[in-house]
């Protein structure tokens, strides 16, 4: 397809930029500017005086459409061309601007359009005509053709975030584009994104009204209703990305099953591999469609947790076990697409996307330990790659999968792949990727590998001659590091830190690391020695660094007499004078210090101290004249006065106090966090710091309870919530639209673990879509009562007069009040209409009574129940039993509640000796409490009951006991 | 994730195209300078053995590719997965290449509005917008032909 060229085209446009491009030097295309500027300012400024005295210019403009439209885009052009620095020069063309935007002509529309994106992100723009660009959006956003509601929603896509006051104005318009079913698509998918940039700009509109926020979100997850439709999706996902991680998280977790089946069919339908060339929206040359994925990928990595992370959050374990299955399918495709061989470079970026955001996200899903191997197996085999990018974000993947997934993925790597890595370190050329190699092998390190990383990093830094500053300088930091926290002898570390201080010079900045070094040596005896002999060493040989050279001033100085025997103070004076003129004034002031030290072990030397000091009163440097001055009157005080000042002044070193290592403030540059470097420190076993894994969205501890007391339960909740308490199965609730049925059951070998099958069926006329359901306990975190599990969700969609099963299971680990049960949302569309059903779910310490009726025990007899009372009332007194009178509105009291409480699985004692009282007994199961016997005594009198419960664990289980009862009574 | 800007500079940096969905930091005169000194970056890169990512400030990296005398730039969060938008630049690449005929950098230059045009269905919001270059080429020859 070629440029259609002759319809659209502007002629004067065109020579105009044909005379810039002309143009050899800069001054005359400067020229050529200012003469357009100035034909432009003439044009549009005659035609502003005979237009209206406001500026707004009259329809009998002499000026036409297509001059303006010409002149606009010269405008434009020359706003681009001069690298946007000329923004003031064309200020003056917005009214014709705003003019041009009035048009009805769609080609002139476009380029007022399209100027003002370019210009809008300017404060002198917006100020200018703000409110002439909000009332002609306002008129373009109602017009009844596609075409100008496009450039509408196009222009708010594009400058959304450059003026609040669009998000104000506009928001609701934009909404109903998006909303309505009759928007064609190209709209629908438009208004998405420009309803996304003005939520960007200002969030206020959703968070600030609660019911305009569930609506509208639910409006916008109905979107991705046709899971099929992935071209409306592509604009969907970005819009509920921005709604999960910034807006409402909570609102956005029910769609994570069918955030799961867009992709798991996204993925499958991209490996088909049936031979023919089958191009849909889902796939991309026969690999599923990357966009589709990387979105969806990072809403779910933003709506799941880590496993690791604190109760509350969203973990795998809250995911139901069809969908989990579905999502770690996808990843173990994904390795399948990524280590296929590729037709192409473009291919194989393709692939690697998949690959890498499916790997990145798999941690989420508590990977087996094989699948943990076979990612790192997958990622290592890129390592090859003869693509730099690919290295690169194979390196990136990597570093995530070791400090997320942890010591899997590392001893992985460990045993199998650090030769490949060496190689990596010592071929690879693009210093981007040497980082990623440097700090994945730091993350790597343990006490079992250290000797041969810091080696392959020393090697790496007196071999490599391009490397950049700041490389050597954090890896010289890294090995000074893992050096100190792993080394396992003592000889070892100090052979390392100071090879590394001697290659120093000027690459990196080696302050901390000495320093580092001499208050290990002052705080470990053992050292002294040793490093003061291997620093002989290093400050025998010509041209050693300053660095070494500081340390030896600093501890020879310190512990002279450790080497005396080898090297006389005047051997070692006359070191430091050769030293002295090759270095900075901070290391010459340090050599001062230690000449005074040498002064103090062996008088002696005492005139060339002297003589030395006099010299460098003469010093430029400030410090140094002052401190040779001060040295020498200290020497001149000890002589004249006899008194042994020196020992006073020059103290042996105490031993470091501090515990936090200066290292590590610099580490905390090497793109690494330092949050839990401390622990590192402390903690042998964790060697890595962790980059941050995917961020995920945050959620305060305490916002669960608030989240659960702030559900709006629906009008009614109540029949089906009381009904639950006493039959196993029935009607849960019923709308015009849906009906929801439930079928209770406990097996008997676990009746703590109470199974939910909710049966949804469609009873109107119209298809039911949407269906998305949410489960709110009353608390998941610090010790719950009860843990609720979804074990399968219900389909999204409905067809007229079908069902749907959505199944459940609550573990009660404890009796918990009643009120405290979970909460069901259910919301859906139908026939237009949106719909949330908002309930609660049964999770009482009743339903746990598992009856012994059904296993065909003869039940309790009168006199065994007055036993048992008596037993239970002599163990515990009035701590194991509860009392309480309930006013009751029955026909026949006494039928009515005896009824009931069989209902609830009670046996009753069959008697006829004491008149209206019913004796009632059942075993409650807990997790923790485990069972637990309970006696009911239930007088029953005209509208009132009096209940008096006993329990073996106490009057709470049997309150709370009473309480079911009641509830299920009234 | 989200871009924050595409440009689009030639070989000497001169600015072709410019889409900023997020004001860059500072004035509009500093515009200039970030546009300068993105250019400087880029150029100054090895194209053969470095990758087509670089951190360019401490919010924002840069996801490039060079089309013959183009660079094609989207500036994106840190935090972002960086290959999906290398697979963006080339979407737009193809589909500038189809509606033209063997793209130029002249056809850019002389067609800037059109340049525009495509970039607008491609990517709005700082998203991807639509995925499919068959789509995209039906409707901006459409939207050409629409007087």
């Amino acid at each position: 397809m070629v440029a259609n060229s002759s319809h659209n085209s502007m002629k004067g446009l065109q020579l105009f930029i044909a005379d810039l491009r002309g143009s050899l030097h800069a001054e005359d295309r400067e020229k050529r500017i200012m003469s357009e500027m100035v034909s432009i300012r003439k044009q549009f400024g005659a035609n502003n005086n005979t237009g209206n005295i406001n500026g707004h210019s009259s329809s009998t403009a002499s000026l036409s459409g297509y001059q303006r439209k010409k002149y606009i885009a010269k405008l434009a052009y020359i706003f681009i061309v001069t690298n946007t620095t000329r923004i003031s020069d064309v200020m003056f063309g917005l009214d014709q601007c705003c003019e041009l935007m009035a048009s009805v002509v769609y080609s002139e529309k476009f380029i007022a359009y399209m100027t003002l994106e370019l210009l809008y992100n300017n404060p002198s723009v917006i100020q200018q005509i703000g409110d002439r660009v909000v009332q002609q959006l306002k008129i373009d956003l109602a017009s009844t053709s596609d075409n100008m509601v496009s450039l509408a929603l196009n222009f708010l896509g594009v400058t959304g975030k450059c003026d609040s006051n669009l998000t104000r104005e506009l928001i609701h318009e934009v909404f109903q584009v998006l909303r309505s079913p009759t928007s064609a698509q190209i709209l629908k998918k438009k208004s998405a994104l420009a309803f996304l940039a003005l939520l960007r700009n200002d969030s206020s509109i959703l968070t600030q009204d609660a019911r305009r926020k569930q609506l509208w979100i639910q409006r916008i997850m109905s979107l991705l209703d046709d899971t099929t439709n992935y071209r409306l999706m592509i604009s969907v996902l970005p819009l509920i990305e921005y709604i999960a991680r910034e807006v409402d998280g909570q609102a956005c977790v029910k769609i994570i099953p069918q955030l799961s089946d867009i992709l798991f069919n996204c993925i499958s339908a991209g490996i088909k591999d049936d031979g023919t060339d089958h191009y849909d929206d889902s796939n991309y040359n026969n690999i599923p469609n990357p966009w589709i994925v990387t979105k969806v990928i990072s809403i779910l990595n933003i709506l799941i947790s880590s496993p690791s992370s604190s109760a509350g959050e969203i973990t795998f374990s809250n995911i139901d076990q069809g969908t989990l299955g579905k999502l770690r399918t996808c990843v173990t495709k994904a390795i399948e697409i990524g280590t296929r061989p590729a037709v192409d470079v473009l291919m194989r970026t393709v692939q690697n996307t998949i690959l890498f955001s499916l790997i990145n996200f798999a941690s989420k899903l508590d990977p087996s330990a094989d699948a943990i191997v076979s990612s790192v197996n997958a990622l290592c085999s890129l390592l090859t790659s003869s693509e730099t990018n690919t290295r690169y974000l194979t390196l990136d993947c990597l570093i995530k999968l070791c400090s997320v997934s942890g010591k899997n993925a590392r001893d992985e790597v460990r045993t199998h792949h650090m030769d490949q890595l060496f190689h990596l370190l010592l071929m690879e050329r693009d210093t981007s990727i040497v980082r990623k190699v440097v700090d994945l092998l730091y993350a790597l390190t343990d006490a079992s590998n250290v000797q041969s990383i810091v080696n392959a990093l020393l090697k790496y830094m007196t071999d490599s001659k391009q490397t950049h500053h700041h490389i050597r300088s954090d890896i010289a930091v890294k090995v000074a590091f893992l050096t100190e926290n792993f080394a396992t002898d003592s000889r070892w570390y100090v052979g390392v830190l100071l090879n590394l201080l001697s290659f120093s010079n000027a690459s990196f900045n080696s302050n901390d690391i000495w320093q580092r070094l001499c208050q290990i040596v002052v705080n470990n005896e053992s050292l002294h020695q040793l490093t003061c002999e291997y620093l002989l060493d290093y400050l025998a040989k010509p041209n050693i660094s300053e660095a070494i050279v500081k340390a030896g001033a600093f501890l020879l100085g310190e512990y002279v007499e450790l080497v005396i025997t080898q090297t006389s103070c005047g051997e070692l004076f006359n070191l430091f004078t050769e030293k002295y003129f090759s270095v900075s004034n901070l290391c010459r002031a340090m050599i001062l210090t230690t000449m005074m030290k040498l002064y103090k072990r062996d008088s002696q030397i005492g005139s060339a101290v002297i003589k030395f000091f006099q010299l460098e009163l003469n010093s430029l440097d400030v410090e140094l004249q002052t401190r040779s001055y001060e040295y020498l009157k200290i020497i001149q005080l000890e002589k004249v006065s006899g008194a042994r000042l020196m020992d006073v002044l020059f103290q042996p070193m105490v031993p470091f106090t501090g515990k936090r290592n200066p290292l590590l403030n610099r580490l905390g540059s090497a793109a690494l966090s330092t949050s839990n470097l401390t622990s590192t420190l402390s903690n042998e076993n964790s060697s890595s710091t962790a980059p941050t894994p995917p961020p995920t969205r945050k959620v305060k501890q305490s916002s669960q309870n608030v989240l659960y007391e702030n559900q709006r339960l629906s009008t009614d909740w109540k029949d089906g919530f009381r009904r639950m308490l006493k039959h196993k199965q029935g009607v849960f609730y019923s709308t015009p639209f849906l009906k929801i049925f439930y079928r209770l059951s406990v097996s008997p070998s676990h009746p703590e673990l109470l199974e939910v099958a909710l049966t949804y069926v469609n009873i109107s006329d119209w298809p039911i879509t949407s269906l998305l359901t949410e489960l709110i306990s009353y608390k998941t975190d610090n010790d719950p009562s009860y843990i609720v599990n979804v074990i399968n969700v219900p389909t999204t969609s409905i067809s007229v007069g079908e069902r749907a099963t959505h199944k459940l299971e609550i573990l009660t680990r404890r009796g918990s009040p009643i009120d405290q049960s979970p909460i069901l949302n259910v919301n859906f569309k139908c026939g237009g209409n949106v719909s949330s059903v908002s309930l609660k779910i049964t999770a009482a310490i009743t339903s746990t009574i598992y009856s012994a009726r059904s296993e065909e025990k003869s039940g309790v007899s009168l006199s065994q129940f007055v036993q048992r009372w008596r037993a239970l009332g002599d163990a515990l007194g009035k701590d194991g039993e509860f009392h309480r009178t309930a006013v009751i509105v029955a026909q026949d009291t006494l039928s009515h509640i005896k009824s009931s409480i069989d209902k609830m699985s009670f046996d009753i004692v069959e008697q006829t000796t004491v008149e209206n009282t019913i004796f009632a007994a059942g075993i409650v199961h807990t997790k923790i409490g485990g069972s637990s016997g309970c006696l009911m005594k239930l007088r029953c009198l005209e509208n009132e009951v009096d209940l008096t419960c006993k329990t073996t664990q106490g009057s709470y289980l049997a309150e709370l006991i009473i309480q079911c009862v009641c509830e299920a009574t009234i | 994730m989200s871009i924050k800007f595409v440009i689009c500079l030639n070989k000497q940096g001169v600015l072709r195209l410019i889409r900023v969905f997020e004001p860059f930091p500072g004035d509009a005169a500093s515009n200039q300078s970030t546009i300068a000194q993105i250019y400087k970056l880029i150029s100054s890169r090895d194209h053969k053995h470095q990758s087509n990512f670089v951190e360019f400030s401490d919010s924002t990296k840069l996801v490039y590719r060079r089309y013959a005398g183009l660079y094609f730039v989207l500036g994106v969060e840190l935090q972002d997965e960086e290959l999906i938008y290398l697979s963006h630049i080339h979407l737009f690449v193809e589909v500038l290449d189809a509606f033209f005929g063997n793209v130029c950098e002249l056809d850019i230059v002389f067609n800037f509005h059109k340049a525009y045009m495509i970039l607008d269905e491609l990517i709005i919001g700082g998203e991807i917008q639509e995925t499919s270059k068959d789509v995209i080429l039906e409707r901006i020859s459409y939207l050409d032909r629409l007087n």
